[in-house]
Order: structure tokens, then C-alpha cells, then sequence
């Protein structure tokens, strides 16, 4: 069993992680830049190594400090979150080189799925439906004309998608509606593709339109059991980035016989890499077709994994790090069940009316919804700074109910208790979402954020009276405590002398 | 009490006045009974005119102040409004060169520290109390004179039962 584990990750689910770890009696050792020396995962854990400067090159994906940290501090695993290394076969092997427990998939899965052309040539092999697609020129950057490019383009059928081979989220990636445009993209995304992944390989796919992006979770032990634990469905995305997720998708409530062949096809793929511990199928769905394409595998734990969490009343986390120790999974496919219905939106610091700029600066006041059903995994606290390094990601709001609309309705009322004062988030672009007709019908298609709020705008909205009152109300104790009396009284977090509250804990500041 | 506030060009002036059983609160002239308590820091739970209740989040930075509310119209919004340079420098009350201290909790007196006719200076402890087990010190919101105290150590007092009776000056050159 793990003792001391290192976490290669920051922020929300850093201290998603250490949670897990308090409950499994294992110690948590975080790691953290410059920039986070004072990070909420940093003050949550047992022990916390600087790892270097802020930027992440120098300090999140340094596999050597992370492995030194290791060393340092006699851990004995490392899991590294999502995102920074979680999907680097390099350092799956440095970890396990270093005779520590890696807490994910086997390196060889991850430069298998790593791939995506290797994966889609997999995939077939594999008889899982793969989008119809082109990769003949995919290695050479420089030779293919643009005439045996467009050849495969008009072959496939207009429109198409130019992905890039080395990784996935969006960079590198471009739909291409006509002939015309194909080489400017192609041009782009080789460009975007390199930076981001470090390779120019490009590949072509055809583009389905008015598609749903539903993935499916799966879960591999080190005794060769692979199982699905349903799907998740993510086809609300702004720039290929999701924005909320669910879990079951509503296309697939209507048409379990589509996720029974989803989830065994989703099977399948992990089998044919002999995949281990948490990972993700990616499918697109022609709603009207009922068919569906493999997408990409994401070899880790995914941002959205609290849905699936929240419909199966498993903890993926705990499972992972068990199936990471070598424990069997205490369950079969037949044991998994989906009850109820969840719903994750991402909070993040940026905003809207500028064009989703992001927003750095001072947490002055986080206030987080509570109440039966709704779970926040955040990674701020009041007082806490948002630096410009990192992705922009608050936290993930999760609201679970016995059925979709009721779900949506407590998402609703969570979101207007999520507040991050000293800031500006995506909350009301949020909560325009779900009340929007096709999100509540659960007919979305990947098209919906561009289609529907392409050029949307928060409402401008005059304050309240409540919102002078509150402020009045609060200048007032603020002045009468005066920052004489009062002000040596310990608990004020943010070190604001404005804050009144440090006065006591369910100090009624009306009668009674 | 009263405030000034600016959110996009408009100055809306705020009045408190501590009532029975909470506050007075008049916005832009319209009158509120508010009952208020808070169970987390910058967490206020509003009751206006015992009907409407909602949760408000508070925070200031400088002369800006955050606030959100947590439902109606204006559910997830934040809004910023800003200290006007004048509204900072004079918190006084609208009777002028006047103010009645009162106490902002039930409590007892625990100390007088000043006398009738005495000068203070603004910020000057006049009155200690104590309630909930917490020393709650009154201070002198401007420099003045003691008109009339009107409590004594020992002597429990009611929310807003008026302490002190200043008259104000106007502060001394620094």
C-alpha cells in the first residue's frame, strides 16, 4: 500500500488528491513553483517542496526536481493530477525508474494512445469505429503537396478537422469547411501543434457536424479486468475547451443501447493497450445516426471525473490509488449502476465581457454553495492570489439530483452561491447556459456555445438596494470597530482591516 | 451613518441608524427595517422589511467595495462600487454637528473612560463595553466634546440604547 505520496499537480485537484490521501490514511507531499509558496495545496499538505520558479517548463514539468522531491521526502508514489506531466510517458517511466508507484496507466499505453494516429490505426485493429480520416502525410511537415492534401480532403468529404497527432485540447486543431481554406489551416495548426506538443505531425478527419462529444470512463487493474463506469457528456465546449459536463449524457438516456455499445467498445480500446487505472474514451456522436467515432483516449484522470463520481458513488481517486498498489478492482461491470443525475460547470477566473480574458489578482472573499447534492472542488481560498502562470480554473461546481431537471435547478442556485469577490468569473455566463432552451432540453451538439453565445454578453444589471445596504452595513461595523478595540482579535484571513467579521465566529449582527 | 457610493456614474447615498431590533437603512431615500447577521466572514444574511431575505457577500479593497448577492435578478453578480474621495473623509451623521453613540449589541458597560465637557480627539476610546464575551470599544467618530454620557460602569444596556452625546469639531490640523 502507498505511505507517502507525492503530488505533481496544483490547485483544485491537488487538493482533490490530498483529500483522498486523508481519507486513506496516506501522507500527502505537495509540490509547488515560486509562485504558489503559499497555495492552498501547499498549506494543505504534510510537506510541500519548491520545485522552481513560477513558469511551469521550470518547475511542474521538471521531471527531475519532481523525482529529487521524491527523494527528498521518502515518498513512495507519485500521481500526477491531469494536465503539466499526467500524460508524459517519460516521466510514468522516471517515476517508476526511481523505484516509486506510478498512479496511472503503463507508460507504454500512454505513448500508445499518445499517438493519435498510432491510436487510430490501434483503434480498427481494435474493430472500435474510428472517424473517417486521412494520416498518410502525417509525419512529413514539409513535403506533401497541397494538391495530395486536398485530394484526401475532398475524398473524406467536406468538412474536414486538421488535428494535430502529438496531443489534444483543442491546439493544433481546425475545422476546415472548403478547399479553399485547407491550406492556411493546415499551415496554422502545424504551427500551433508544434508549440504546443512539440511536434508538427498533422492528421485529417472528417467533421461531423452537429455532433456530441460523449466520453466514457474506464478502469483497468494491474490482473487484466478493464470495466466502464458510463459516460460523461461534454459537448458544452467554448474553443474545444468543455465548459460543463454531464453524467448520463441525455442523448444516451433515450438510447441505452447506444452506451452499451459505447461502453463495450470503450472497453475494447483500453484492452488493446493493456490499459491500467483511470482513463477516458473520447467518442463524437451523430445524434441522428446513432453512430459513433473514437475520438482520442486521455490517459489520466480528467477534470470532469467528479460527475461520474457523484452517478456510480465510487471515488475514482481512492480506486486509483488502490489499482496503483496492485489491489484488484472490488467490482465487476455488472455492479456498475448510474442513480440520479450530475452536473459540473468549471468556474473559471476570467471574463466574459473581455473576450474570456483571464482574471489574475487577490481572492478578497470566496464564498462556496453548501447544501445537500452540491460539491465544490476548488483550489482558493479567501486571501489566496490567481497568478497569471496557470490555468485560470477556480474550481468545478458539481450538483447531483434524482434527475436532470432537478439537478440543473440546484446547479442554478449553487452557481449564485459561488462567489469569488475581487475578481471576475464565468458564473453568469454559466448559469446563461443552463437556462438556456437546448441545454435544457439536453439537445446540445458541440456547435452550441459558438452557435448561441458566440456574441453573448452578461447583462448589465443595476445593483440591488441589498447590494448598498450590504455595503453600508458592513462601512459601519467596519467603522465601529475602528481597528482600535477590536483589531487584535486573531481570525481575520485576509488581513483587511475593512473586515468587520473578525470579530467572532455567528456573531449575530442584528437582534435577537 | 451615512455613505456615498458610485457604480457607473451614479452616487447613491446610503443612511444607517441603528433601530429596535436592527438597522434603519435608507437608500437613495427609500427607508429599509434590515435585520442582519452573519454566520461566515463576508457572508451577510439580509432580512429587509422581515420579508425578503438573501445572502450577500462583502469585501473592500481600498476605496472599492465588492458585493454580490446570492438571488434575484442580480444573482451571480459582482458588483464594484467605489468610495467617493469626500464619502471616506466624513462619516458623520446627518444631524451634523451632533452624534449619539449607541451601543450595537445588548452588553454591559464595563468602563466610562471620559467625562461631560471633556475634549476628544477622533477615534478616542469613549465608552468600553463587553457582550459575548467580547470587549467592544466605542470610539469617537470625530474629534468634538462630550455633551452627555449616559450610561455608568456597570450598567447593562440595550441595542441601541444611546452611551455618549458628542458635539463635534472639526478635526485638528494634523
Amino acid at each position: 500500500m502507498i505511505r507517502k505520496l507525492i503530488i505533481a499537480n496544483r490547485a483544485e485537484i491537488a487538493v482533490r488528491l490530498i483529500r483522498a490521501c486523508r481519507e486513506m490514511g496516506i501522507s500527502p507531499v505537495a509540490v509547488y513553483s515560486e509562485a504558489d509558496a503559499s497555495a492552498l495545496h501547499v498549506r494543505l499538505a504534510d510537506a510541500a517542496v519548491c520545485i522552481g520558479p513560477a513558469p511551469a517548463a521550470d518547475s511542474y514539468l521538471r521531471i527531475d526536481r519532481l523525482i529529487d522531491a521524491a527523494r527528498q521526502t521518502g515518498a513512495d508514489a507519485v500521481h500526477p493530477g491531469y494536465g503539466f506531466l499526467s500524460e508524459n510517458a517519460e516521466f510514468a517511466e522516471a517515476v517508476q525508474g526511481a523505484d516509486l508507484t506510478w498512479v496511472g496507466p503503463p507508460p507504454s499505453a500512454i505513448r500508445q494512445m499518445g499517438s493519435k494516429t498510432q491510436a487510430r490505426a490501434l483503434m480498427q485493429q481494435a474493430g472500435v469505429p474510428i472517424v473517417p480520416g486521412y494520416q498518410g502525410w502525417t509525419d512529413d511537415a514539409t513535403s506533401t503537396s497541397n494538391k495530395a492534401l486536398s485530394a484526401a480532403a475532398e475524398a473524406i468529404g467536406y468538412p474536414v478537422l486538421v488535428k494535430a497527432a502529438g496531443g489534444g485540447g483543442g491546439r493544433g486543431m481546425r475545422i476546415v469547411s472548403e478547399a479553399a481554406e485547407l491550406a492556411s489551416a493546415v499551415t496554422g495548426a502545424r504551427a500551433e501543434a508544434l508549440a504546443a506538443f512539440g511536434d508538427p505531425a498533422l492528421f485529417l478527419e472528417k467533421y461531423i457536424q452537429h455532433g456530441r462529444h460523449i466520453e466514457l470512463q474506464v478502469f483497468g487493474d494491474a490482473h487484466g479486468d478493464v470495466v466502464h463506469l458510463g459516460e460523461r457528456e461534454c459537448s458544452i465546449q467554448r474553443r474545444h475547451q468543455k465548459v460543463i459536463e454531464e453524467s448520463p449524457s441525455p442523448l444516451l438516456m433515450a438510447h441505452p443501447e447506444l452506451r452499451a455499445a459505447m461502453g463495450q467498445a470503450a472497453v475494447a480500446a483500453a484492452a488493446a493497450v493493456g490499459y491500467q487505472n483511470a482513463g477516458t474514451i473520447e467518442f463524437i456522436v451523430d445524434p441522428q445516426a446513432l453512430s459513433f467515432y473514437f475520438l482520442e483516449m486521455n490517459t489520466r484522470l480528467q477534470v470532469e471525473h467528479p460527475v461520474t463520481e457523484s452517478v456510480t458513488g465510487l471515488d475514482l481517486v481512492r480506486l486509483q490509488l488502490r489499482v496503483a498498489a496492485g489491489e484488484p478492482l472490488p467490482f465487476t461491470q455488472a455492479d456498475v449502476q448510474l442513480r440520479g443525475h450530475a452536473l459540473e460547470c468549471r468556474v473559471y477566473a476570467e471574463d466574459p465581457a473581455q473576450g474570456y480574458l483571464p482574471s489574475v489578482g487577490k481572492i478578497l472573499l470566496a464564498g462556496e454553495p453548501r447544501g445537500p447534492g452540491i460539491r465544490v472542488d476548488g483550489g482558493f481560498a479567501t486571501g489566496d492570489t490567481v497568478s497569471p502562470y496557470y490555468d485560470a480554473l477556480l474550481a468545478k461546481v458539481v450538483a447531483s439530483a434524482v434527475n436532470r431537471d432537478d439537478a440543473i435547478e440546484r446547479m442554478q442556485a449553487a452557481l449564485a452561491q459561488t462567489v469569488y469577490l475581487g475578481l471576475t468569473t464565468n458564473v453568469l455566463f454559466l448559469r446563461a447556459i443552463l437556462a438556456h432552451p437546448d441545454f435544457r432540453a439536453g439537445s446540445a451538439t458541440t456547435q452550441f456555445l459558438e452557435q448561441q453565445f458566440g456574441t453573448w454578453q452578461p447583462a448589465s444589471v443595476s445593483p440591488p438596494p441589498e447590494v448598498f445596504i450590504a455595503a453600508a452595513l458592513a462601512d459601519t461595523l467596519a467603522a465601529r470597530a475602528g481597528g482600535a478595540g477590536l483589531a487584535d482579535h486573531a481570525g481575520d484571513p485576509t488581513g483587511d482591516p475593512f473586515s468587520p467579521w473578525r470579530q467572532a465566529d455567528g456573531f449575530r449582527l442584528g437582534g435577537r | 451613518m451615512e455613505y456615498h457610493y458610485e457604480f457607473a456614474g451614479q452616487t447613491t447615498i446610503v443612511q444607517v441608524e441603528p433601530s429596535a431590533d436592527g438597522y434603519a437603512v435608507t437608500v437613495d431615500g427609500r427607508t429599509y427595517q434590515v435585520k442582519a447577521s452573519s454566520t461566515r466572514p463576508g457572508e451577510l444574511d439580509l432580512a429587509l422589511d422581515g420579508q425578503s431575505r438573501c445572502l450577500v457577500y462583502v469585501a473592500a479593497d481600498g476605496a472599492s467595495r465588492w458585493v454580490a448577492v446570492a438571488g434575484g435578478e442580480a444573482a451571480g453578480s459582482a458588483f464594484v462600487l467605489t468610495v467617493p474621495e469626500a464619502g471616506r473623509r466624513s462619516r458623520h451623521g446627518p444631524a451634523g454637528g451632533h452624534a449619539a453613540l449607541a451601543a450595537q449589541m445588548p452588553g454591559l458597560v464595563r468602563q466610562v473612560l471620559v467625562a461631560e465637557g471633556e475634549a476628544v480627539a477622533r477615534g478616542q476610546a469613549l465608552v468600553l463595553l463587553e457582550a459575548m464575551k467580547m470587549e467592544i470599544r466605542v470610539t469617537a467618530p470625530q474629534a468634538g466634546r462630550v455633551q452627555r454620557v449616559a450610561v455608568r460602569a456597570g450598567q447593562a444596556v440595550e441595542r441601541g440604547q444611546v452611551l455618549v452625546e458628542l458635539a463635534q469639531a472639526p478635526d485638528p490640523p494634523a
